[in-house]
């Protein structure tokens, strides 16, 4: 109860700053523009390099929005209520660290789910024009809500660290940065973990879910840096305790 | 009630709170005093919670505040000491959401909103954006927020520091009332501030405690040497210095920049070693009558108070000088408590 109390005022708290607004018209923006290329590409004469869909959620394009929409995301949870003051009201409210890092990390997720809403609209206009396969359209989202997952938690364990939005925003941005290239690696021949930047590739991971195949082991992978991120960031929120 | 042992704080270089031990009883209301950067944020950080101790017990309620912190921080009613708040929200959305925070159950809530609005007279305000009120409305809203789960103990971090005098009398009794049904814990470096309002006093001073006690206790001993008067006079002939000098009891006359300014300081009962620790006489009414038979024009005269740092200085070179000191070395306090309002704004203004 107490938890979800405060999961709707974080959420709400991303209104209150026209942040929200501006994530949410880029995201809609960027994807509507990327939607629009990928129909006159595939009207173009000649063999079609694949579904509308599929394109949406493997391309490159899709990777910029990730990328640079995340980090505005995350970066006010933590590091605005550092620089107001208002954290520490928070903690000494009677709920644990576990419970605060936890609820700002939904609101987070929900909000970065809330961002691709817009694109549902993309498949119900296909929809009317052509069949669509249902399957690898769902495969797409689960995919892009898994790496959702992983990077908001990454983005939240930034914004703990530090008590400016912006460093908050650039850290989380390298990180992800880390976290998408160290998976292009795989196509350097003779590396000796080859097999593992091919396991963490991002965007061979996205090619998949946009496929329809949904390997767990994938999800397995962005829940686990998920846990890790969010039990840093609960470390780090108390250790806040034993430094000031 | 409240049970501290031995606490120790030390950040990355510095010492902030240096082995100090107190209890605090229930239905108390305890004036934590001292200069800025005395330690008396740190502590009442350690004790809800806020900041961990680096040694040393913290017991709330019978709770550890190690062990069970949310135990002891449901208790608790805190107002840090520069009111956080969020500014984009209304006062009534605010405490809405603290109260729900704070696990008011959901059919007491509006009850208890209600009834802190009214008791923080919030009712004027509530309908507007926390970031566009005055500084007295924020801290009443924070106080509010303190207030709002009924808390058993209140602790409350320089409540009045920004309020203008009628606020801070209104903060005053309202902190008198509250201490009648709990626990009140407040810091404040304004001396008249807590003798108006607490039951007991803890003075602490770069980390450490350096004496409590009831506050007519601690007024004596500051108490007990001597007073100074600035007075200004219209002095054709020069001799004002003169005049003052031979009055009774005058210690010393310094002369101040000012054409016609001086500092009258009395002679203290405590540099006579066969007389009783007590306040020194007001010799206001000599001042005035030597100044018209001495045919000085008397233009304005007025009690020099000292700010509690400027005593505190006094107390720890007097305590370093002689270590097992007796007697604190302290000019008029009382006639702070006299100007309290007056004396509080200058601190404003000087900060």
């Amino acid at each position: 109860m107490n938890m979800f109390w405060q999961i709707r005022r974080e959420f709400a708290a991303f209104f209150y700053s026209p942040v929200a607004y501006v994530v949410i018209g880029a995201g809609a923006l960027l994807n509507s523009v990327m939607f629009y290329l990928i129909i006159l590409f595939l009207s173009q004469s000649g063999p079609a390099p694949g579904a509308p869909m599929e394109m949406l959620f493997s391309w490159v394009l899709f990777w910029l929005v990730v990328l640079i929409l995340t980090p505005l995301i995350t970066m006010r949870s933590f590091a605005e209520e550092k620089h107001s003051g208002t954290l520490e009201t928070l903690i000494t409210a009677p709920i644990s660290e576990t419970r605060i890092v936890l609820a700002k990390y939904l609101s987070c997720l929900a909000f970065y789910t809330i961002m691709w809403v817009p694109t549902l609209l993309y498949p119900i206009i296909l929809m009317r024009y052509a069949s669509i396969d249902v399957g690898p359209v769902l495969s797409g989202y689960v995919g892009t809500f898994g790496i959702g997952v992983m990077l908001t938690a990454v983005g939240i364990l930034c914004s703990v660290a530090t008590r400016n939005q912006i460093v908050a925003a650039l850290v989380t941005f390298a990180v992800m940065m880390a976290l998408f290239l160290g998976g292009l690696f795989r196509w350097v021949d003779g590396l000796a973990a080859q097999s593992f930047f091919e396991y963490i590739d991002l965007m061979g991971h996205m090619e998949d879910f946009a496929k329809g195949i949904v390997d767990t082991r994938r999800l397995v992978y962005y829940g686990s840096v998920a846990v890790l991120a969010i039990f840093a960031s609960v470390q780090m929120l108390s250790s806040r305790r034993w430094n000031g | 009630m409240i049970k501290v042992e031995h606490l120790r704080k030390s950040y990355a270089a510095t010492i902030a709170v240096d082995d100090i031990s107190f209890e605090v009883g229930e239905h108390e209301i305890i004036g934590f005093l001292g200069p800025n950067g005395a330690g008396k944020s740190t502590t009442l950080k350690v004790l809800t919670c806020s900041h961990a101790a680096s040694s040393g017990r913290v017991s709330i309620d019978g709770k550890d505040v190690f062990e069970d912190p949310e135990g002891v921080k449901s208790v608790i009613g805190y107002l840090p000491e520069n009111v956080p708040l969020y500014p984009e929200l209304r006062v009534r959305e605010y405490l809405t959401y603290r109260a729900g925070l704070k696990g008011v159950p959901k059919k007491n809530r509006a009850t208890a909103i209600e009834k802190v609005i009214s008791r923080c007279h919030l009712e004027s305000v509530q309908d507007r954006i926390i970031g566009q009120l005055s500084k007295g409305y924020r801290q009443r809203t924070g106080l509010a927020d303190a207030l709002l789960a009924d808390p058993k103990i209140l602790i409350l971090d320089e409540p009045t520091v920004g309020l203008d005098p009628n606020q801070i009398r209104d903060v005053r009794e309202l902190i008198k009332e509250l201490g009648k049904e709990r626990t009140v814990i407040l810091s404040s470096h304004i001396l008249p501030e807590v003798e108006a309002v607490c039951s007991r006093v803890i003075i602490i001073n770069k980390g450490r405690l350096v004496g409590q006690g009831k506050p007519a206790e601690l007024r004596t001993r500051l108490n007990q040497k001597s007073a100074a008067i600035d007075v200004e006079v219209i002095d054709p002939k020069n001799v004002a210095q003169k005049v003052f000098e031979a009055l009774d009891g005058v210690k010393e006359v310094q002369v101040k920049d000012a054409p016609g300014a001086f500092r009258i300081v009395q002679a203290s009962p405590a540099d006579d070693p066969n007389s009783t620790p007590s306040a020194v006489t007001d010799i206001r009414e000599a001042i005035f009558d030597a100044a018209v038979a001495g045919g000085l024009k008397l233009i304005a005269m007025q009690m020099h108070t000292q700010s509690l740092e400027e005593i505190f200085v006094e107390i720890i070179t007097q305590e370093s000088e002689t270590s097992a000191a007796t007697t604190v070395d302290s000019t008029n306090v009382s006639a702070a408590t006299e100007e309290a309002p007056a004396e509080t704004q200058n601190r404003e203004a000087s900060k």
